[in-house]
């Protein structure tokens, strides 16, 4: 055969076996001999095998008569050059026998190898899944002490911070309602202090009320087109002279009121982030579908299952890119003038990791800030 | 050429995918080799790029040199895995604006690799791909699940076959002495285990859904005549593919960069210097 696998010459023997004359073949493609699965085993193997390493032993392949009979056969090839072409050759011999043999021993040996695998993943998993209970009791134990705490702290936060914060304002009131000259300037100015700070406190008290509660709720979950979620959040933000670059998006799997709320923050990030000077604010949200491990924390896991993965990206100021974990933590600020408490991307990954999804930014000051978002799918 | 030391995260990614690293130039260029071989198919077209170009050649686990350690039988039931394997290799070493070159079911892999980073790739050469090797209604991929059924019992019959396709390469032949300073090396090694969980994956999956999704250039190499990916599939990647190139190139047969090497690299050399 030459280096593009055809004929160039062919023995009587195999003439006979095939049910070809030599001068149909020659010049012809190795292909017609093979069957077809032997012919992807021929150009996936074979081929490289002898273009690599000039000979190919002892491979069991099926060839294809005339008549379309199959033959199993044991080939073996060795590459030569003669007088500067490269010619290949072939031999094969039937093994009809040899493979019925073959065949039982193969059959014998899966058997046991499957048995084994069987054992094996059985005694695998048998482990593992009384590791797993030894570390669930710990983890719900834990869980059950972080719960309690939590409980204890939403109580402090909406009773017991907020009753003081409420004399302050009225005391505050009360000195608001004296005379005009009854306070100093300085006193006034005071005055006005005080009720900028408290009102911070409501509103901070308010967001960390919001996302220490957002476990708790019993959400509804249902088939949501964010297209519209997307165009609604934006409209708002139009008239303020932010320009929207909208994608088709992909239906996901969640919580109406929730993915509203993490759309909202997202852009609200991006708008608030955004450039001073001409340059005017941009977002862009594009989604595809992806495939993605469902594994989120335990090693060695996969599941390849499909994904709707959003991006929000923008033009804005951007951060260094080293804090692209850091800008989830919770009342993590990066840029302390900007308005806001720092709990915009904390929420947003609270409420993505309700919904079993994963979040994640990227950014270069100066050039914007990309986050992604994966969400289950319909 | 990288200059500075790889971290211990880094190396470990290198040793386990077997990365071999040269060239000259800084962008990227990773080879990615299809089923049935390893990282050795590409030696006839990777060097035509190293001296404009930081060359990435790896063999997928149980393939060529790779221990099969880090084989997870969960991860390689799915292509995704395998594009995962690029993407470890490209965070790893930090690649970025990278041109992906995948053989045979590689293009496949590098596509969902793209699709899940775009930002990561420039370019995609895909030599003789396919989204889907099985016909179906009004879709002709060239075999039927009996064909593919079948080639698993060939590979299987072969176990001898693929474990001893490992044994020491001694040759000696004048024409090519390159090959014959290589005692040692493994050519075409394939773990059978590996090949047959890798051969279901391949042959019996579909990714006609996903070819929309590529939004990277990518260049498509076709051969005039390969049983597995035939003209016709050549031309439904490229009808269904966003900013795709099709190349039908002067050759025959599943493996271009072996057979052809020369047109092959022409191919690439010439879509890389048309987007540049």
């Amino acid at each position: 055969m030459d280096a593009e696998s055809r004929f160039v010459s062919v023995n009587p023997f195999a003439c006979e076996l095939t049910g070809y004359h030599a001068d149909e073949l020659i010049g012809k493609r190795m292909d017609i001999l093979l069957s077809v699965a032997s012919r992807i085993y021929f150009q996936t193997h074979i081929y490289p095998l002898v273009t690599l390493y000039n000979s190919a032993n002892e491979l069991y392949v099926t060839i294809q008569t005339r008549q379309r009979v199959p033959i199993p056969v044991l080939l073996n090839a060795a590459a030569h050059t003669h007088e500067g072409q490269l010619l290949i050759y072939f031999t094969f011999i039937p093994v009809h026998q040899r493979r019925l043999y073959e065949k039982e021993i193969l059959a014998a040996k899966k058997a046991a190898e499957d048995a084994l695998l069987r054992n094996d993943e059985l005694l695998k998993l048998q482990q593992r899944l009384e590791q797993h209970q030894a570390e669930q009791d710990r983890q719900l134990s834990q869980l059950q002490q972080r719960n309690n705490e939590l409980e204890q702290f939403s109580k402090i936060i909406t009773h017991d911070l907020q009753e003081p914060l409420r004399k302050i304002n009225v005391f505050a009131g009360l000195l608001d309602n004296e005379q005009p000259d009854a306070l100093t300037s300085m006193g006034n100015t005071a005055l006005t202090g005080i009720g900028k700070a408290s009102s911070r406190l409501r509103t901070l008290i308010g967001d960390l009320q919001l996302y220490f509660t957002l476990t708790s709720q019993q959400a509804e979950i249902e088939s949501i087109d964010l297209q519209p979620v997307i165009e609604d959040i934006s409209q708002e933000y139009e008239s303020m002279g932010v320009h929207f670059d909208l994608k088709p998006l992909p239906t996901v799997v969640g919580n109406r009121e929730g993915l509203t709320s993490l759309f909202r923050h997202l852009v609200d990030n991006a708008v608030k982030f955004r450039q001073v000077g001409d340059t005017p604010a941009m977002v862009r949200v594009s989604g595809t579908v992806v495939g993605h491990n469902s594994f989120r924390t335990t090693p060695d896991k996969y599941n390849y299952v499909d994904y709707a993965r959003i991006t929000v990206s923008d033009n804005g100021i951007g951060f260094d890119n080293q804090q692209r974990d850091e800008v989830f933590r919770i009342l993590k600020k990066l840029h302390p003038r900007t308005p806001g408490m720092g709990l915009g991307l904390a929420v947003s990954k609270k409420i993505v990791e309700l919904h079993n999804g994963q979040i994640s930014a990227e950014s270069a000051v100066g050039k914007g800030t990309k986050i992604t978002v994966l969400l289950p799918i319909a | 050429m990288l200059t500075t030391p790889l971290s211990a995260t880094s190396q470990s990614v290198v040793d386990r995918y077997n990365v071999t690293i040269t060239g000259q130039g800084t962008q990227p260029m990773l080879f990615a080799h299809g089923f049935g071989c390893d990282q050795s198919m590409w030696r006839f077209v990777a060097p035509a790029f190293e001296a404009s170009y930081q060359v990435i050649c790896f063999d997928y686990i149980g393939h060529g040199r790779t221990s099969m350690d880090a084989y997870n039988r969960e991860r390689y039931a799915s292509l995704h895995g395998y594009a995962q394997d690029v993407l470890d290799i490209c965070h790893a070493l930090d690649l970025h604006d990278v041109i992906l070159v995948g053989h045979s079911v590689s293009g496949m892999i590098g596509a969902l690799a793209a699709i899940n980073e775009p930002d990561r790739f420039s370019r995609l050469v895909m030599v003789s791909p396919s989204p889907r090797y099985m016909n179906d209604e009004g879709y002709h991929g060239g075999f039927e699940r009996e064909d593919i059924e079948e080639l698993l019992d060939t590979m299987d019959g072969n176990f001898f076959g693929w474990a001893t396709s490992t044994a020491p390469a001694i040759m000696a032949n004048s024409e090519r002495p390159e090959l014959g300073n290589e005692l040692g090396l493994t050519f075409c090694h394939t773990d059978l285990e590996v090949a047959l969980q890798f051969a279901k994956v391949v042959f019996y999956g579909d990714n006609r859904k996903d070819l929309p999704k590529l939004q990277t250039p990518s260049l498509i190499i076709q051969t005039l005549e390969d049983i597995i990916a035939p003209v016709e599939v050549g031309d439904y990647m490229a009808n269904h593919t966003p900013n795709s190139t099709l190349h039908v190139i002067d050759a025959t047969g599943h493996c271009p960069h072996m057979s052809a090497p020369n047109e092959t690299i022409q191919s690439i050399e010439q879509y890389l210097r048309q987007l540049n």
